[in-house]
């Protein structure tokens, strides 16, 4: 079972299309939320989002 | 935004640096990309300064942050404890210090980036380190220096460093000048020096993701390409390829406000830092930073409870592959102890101590290294900046050479390979030291020998290196580092004809300022002993040590029994060179640290034991010189109990000294006797004998004598002082008549006292 997990897993790495435009429209998701966090990091003590 | 932001949701005082951020954390996010298509085993170097946030933010945002400190939750409540805690006191710096998750360079000060990431990937294949430079960092001599560390990368051994020169333009408050510079120019200077640099410039992300999709794919189809070609022959047989690295133009405080005041902010110096001036007490342009930071659209990005939406953390690596958790930033994946062999088996016979044969204790210790190095085929390197051979470990070229990927014109090169154990061909202390650190910070062992002035070359880089094992050691999650290892040789008290300039023993001076706990000075006095401290040194963790060497032929004096003793206990009472039975207070007491202030107070002792045999002198070798301290300062030290034994309350104490006074000054302050008077170097130098370099700063025999003789019997001694001062002129003429020390200088041997 474990096997089949893991199988399934690198069948499903292998097909993602890491040049596709909704990989990168997650990727640009990925960025502001790390560009987010630190202007956050800089200014709050709070929770802001 | 769930709420109006109040005051009290804002810190006092708001501090950290936006400049950088948007363009690292664009790079962070495409090598999260190239990490999952090529499986890659890839860690992250953040060469830009105050750029903490990126490696904090996306250590967070991968999970691997919450591995570490499980308090910082992956949802609203974690979040505000980590915005909170973000330069903030008790909190985390604003540089990746030894606190952040995946960080093996804090940052702080500049310049280093490259020299540590190639450190990290010597001896690792199968590692690439994504070594981010700051267009402000590029400007420094270190890193200017270090795209020379491609000629020193075995494509067969070694990993691979991949340069992304973050060209956003600015620096604190002036335009970078590589920013300046037309892609012609920058193409033509990253050629010349061995790299093949793809640009990559915007600042429109959607346009701009696939161009930097690209350039990774590019980059690291390079590397693998380059890497598979070279392993299919020897290291042996590697040469130099040309490296990929990237070039990122894109605006300084990249999405942050286009301006303010009438000034423009994005794309200017006035990024750097805060770009809105917003605090808890000034909140007057509060709608503007909400304004900005709506920006982002964070509804979209997290859940209602504060979670990464997971369609959106799908796009970071999992387990070992994030950068924040690979192994070999935490003190390296499979830690190895060196297998030393045994140092006893190096030894010199001393048993006809002070005479016979000299020696120099250098050669002694290669040939030392040359089996450390054979033993640990893969974990063990000697740096140096062209001077491993003038050091005289030559020795070590035995069984290796020096890693050396340009062309080799033999026999007019030496011991040049391109796959050797001994990194030394490039003439830049920085590079030896930030790679000895990226390789000791990996979990594996070094040593760099340097000529001991300008072992102050890397003065600050040596004082940041031990603010990050400080730092390292108090997070419960780091494991323990290898001892750094320095040996300053070519002393200052002897240099022939290199004189002034090539003399400075300050490096002891400026280790002794620091924490003492991870700091450790020693001064062995000839080879046994010098031998028994690298035994040591090597076996130890979390410390820098510097060992102070002499290269030149010197008397030998000490048995393999008394090198441990010493080593051990840091210090002893030499009883062959002490006139005082067992117990018995002394006249006098005479303390020597170092090769040359040991051999002139055992050629004192000679010289006062003949014109005063009943004067009780006790002698006393130091060797683990911190020892001395208090324990108010430094818990090893000893005690006031343990050092009055060494040393008495009150009588005179004669200290011969390697380096300047007031280190030893210092160390005798807190204690009971203060009737000291130390003889160190006295900064009086020359191109000069090696005994006149003693005599000018009064460490010599005839001072030494001197000195002991006026503490002990003041005025009743002005016979004895006065043909002192007639030796010393004597010497003086002699020298300059000769161009030599004096034939009973040369020719002195400790003969066993009366």
């Amino acid at each position: 079972m474990a096997n089949s997990t893991e199988s399934n897993q690198a069948l499903k790495e292998r097909e993602t299309d890491y040049s596709s435009k909704e990989y990168f429209d997650l990727m640009t998701k990925y960025w502001r939320a790390a560009t987010t966090s630190p202007l956050v990091n800089c200014i709050s003590k709070t929770i802001l989002c | 935004m769930k709420r109006p932001l109040t005051k009290a949701d804002v810190k006092f005082h708001p501090i950290g640096h936006w400049g950088t951020i948007a363009g690292q954390n664009f790079i962070y996010t495409h090598l999260n990309r190239i990490i999952k298509k090529y499986n890659l085993n890839m860690f992250y170097i953040e060469g830009s300064g105050h750029g903490g946030q990126v490696m904090v933010s996306n250590s967070y945002l991968d999970g691997s942050y919450t591995d570490i400190y499980p308090n910082i939750t992956q949802d609203e409540k974690g979040l505000q404890r980590l915005f909170k805690r973000f330069s903030f006191p008790g909190g985390v710096a604003s540089h990746a210090d030894a606190k952040t998750p995946g960080s093996i360079h804090e940052g702080g000060e500049l310049g280093y980036s490259l020299s540590h990431g190639v450190g990290a990937i010597l001896d690792n294949p199968d590692v690439i380190a994504a070594v981010e430079i700051g267009d402000g960092e590029a400007e420094t001599g270190p890193l200017a220096t270090s795209w020379f560390s491609n000629v020193f990368i075995n494509p067969v051994k070694d990993g691979a460093a991949l340069p992304i020169l973050n060209l956003n333009g600015f620096k604190i408050a002036n335009p970078t000048i590589l920013g300046r510079k037309s892609d012609e120019e920058l193409t033509k200077y990253f050629e010349g020096m061995g790299w093949e640099p793809i640009f990559v410039e915007g600042d429109d992300a959607d346009k701009l993701n696939p161009v930097m999709a690209k350039a990774m794919d590019t980059a690291i189809e390079k590397i693998h390409a380059i890497q598979r070609q070279a392993r299919e022959s020897s290291a042996d047989d590697a040469t130099r390829p040309v490296w990929p690295m990237i070039i990122l133009r894109a605006p300084k405080g990249w999405t942050g406000p286009k301006e303010w005041a009438g000034r423009p902010i994005e794309g200017s110096f006035r990024a750097h830092q805060i770009p809105i001036p917003v605090d808890s007490q000034h909140m007057a342009h509060a709608d503007a930073l909400v304004k900005w930071l709506k920006s982002y659209k964070p509804e979209e990005l997290f859940d209602e409870n504060g979670t990464l939406k997971p369609e959106i953390r799908a796009t970071t690596p999992d387990g070992d592959a994030r950068m924040a958790a690979n192994p070999i930033t935490n003190g390296g994946k499979d830690q190895k102890q060196l297998d030393l062999p045994d140092w006893r088996n190096y030894a010199l016979d001393n048993s006809k101590r002070g005479a016979g044969e000299e020696r120099q204790d250098m050669v002694e210790l290669g040939k030392f290294f040359r089996d450390v190095i054979k033993n640990n085929p893969n974990t063990f390197r000697l740096f140096g900046p062209d001077e491993t051979a003038s050091n005289q470990l030559q020795e070590a070229f035995d069984v290796t050479n020096r890693q050396w990927m340009e062309p080799i014109h033999n026999p007019n090169d030496q011991w040049m390979k391109a796959d050797g154990r001994i990194i030394d061909s490039q003439l830049s202390e920085h590079q030896d030291e930030g790679w000895l650190e990226g390789y000791t910070l990996t979990g594996r062992h070094g040593v760099f020998t340097s000529y001991e002035a300008f072992l102050r070359v890397v003065d600050s880089m040596l004082t940041q290196y031990f603010k990050w094992i400080r730092e390292a050691d108090e997070q419960p999650w780091r494991h323990k580092y290898p001892s750094l290892n320095l040996i300053s040789s070519s002393t200052s008290f002897q240099q022939d004809h290199n004189g002034y300039s090539h003399q400075d023993p300050g490096i002891l001076t400026h280790l002794a300022e620091k924490k003492p706990k991870y700091i450790r000075e020693f001064l062995p006095a000839d080879a046994n002993s010098l031998l028994a401290v690298m035994h040591k040194a090597l076996n130890m963790k979390q410390t820098l040590n510097v060992t102070i060497a002499s290269k030149h032929p010197r008397p030998q004096f000490y048995s393999v029994q008394e090198a441990e003793q010493l080593v051990d206990q840091g210090l002893k009472v030499i009883d062959w060179a002490s006139t005082t039975k067992p117990g018995e207070e002394p006249d006098v007491v005479m303390a020597a640290a170092g090769t040359e202030p040991n051999l002139e107070s055992l050629a004192a002792i000679d010289i006062l034991h003949q014109q005063f045999p009943d004067l009780k002198i006790r002698f006393i070798n130091v060797v683990d010189l911190l020892k001395l301290h208090s324990p108010q300062f430094d818990p090893r030290g000893l005690n006031d109990e343990e050092f009055d034994n060494y040393f008495t309350k009150d009588k005179p104490v004669v200290f011969a000294f390697h380096g300047y006074e007031d280190l030893i000054e210092s160390l005798f302050f807190r204690r009971h006797n203060n009737n000291l008077h130390v003889h160190g170097y006295r900064e009086d130098g020359d191109i000069t004998t090696p005994f006149d370099m003693r005599v000018l700063n009064h460490l010599d025999r005839f001072h030494l004598a001197k000195e002991v003789a006026e503490d002990v019997y003041g005025d009743k001694a002005s016979e004895f002082t006065s043909h002192m001062d007639d030796k010393l002129q004597e010497h003086h003429d002699y020298i300059r008549q000769n161009g030599a020390d004096l034939p009973e200088i040369r020719n002195w041997e400790w003969k066993d006292l009366k």
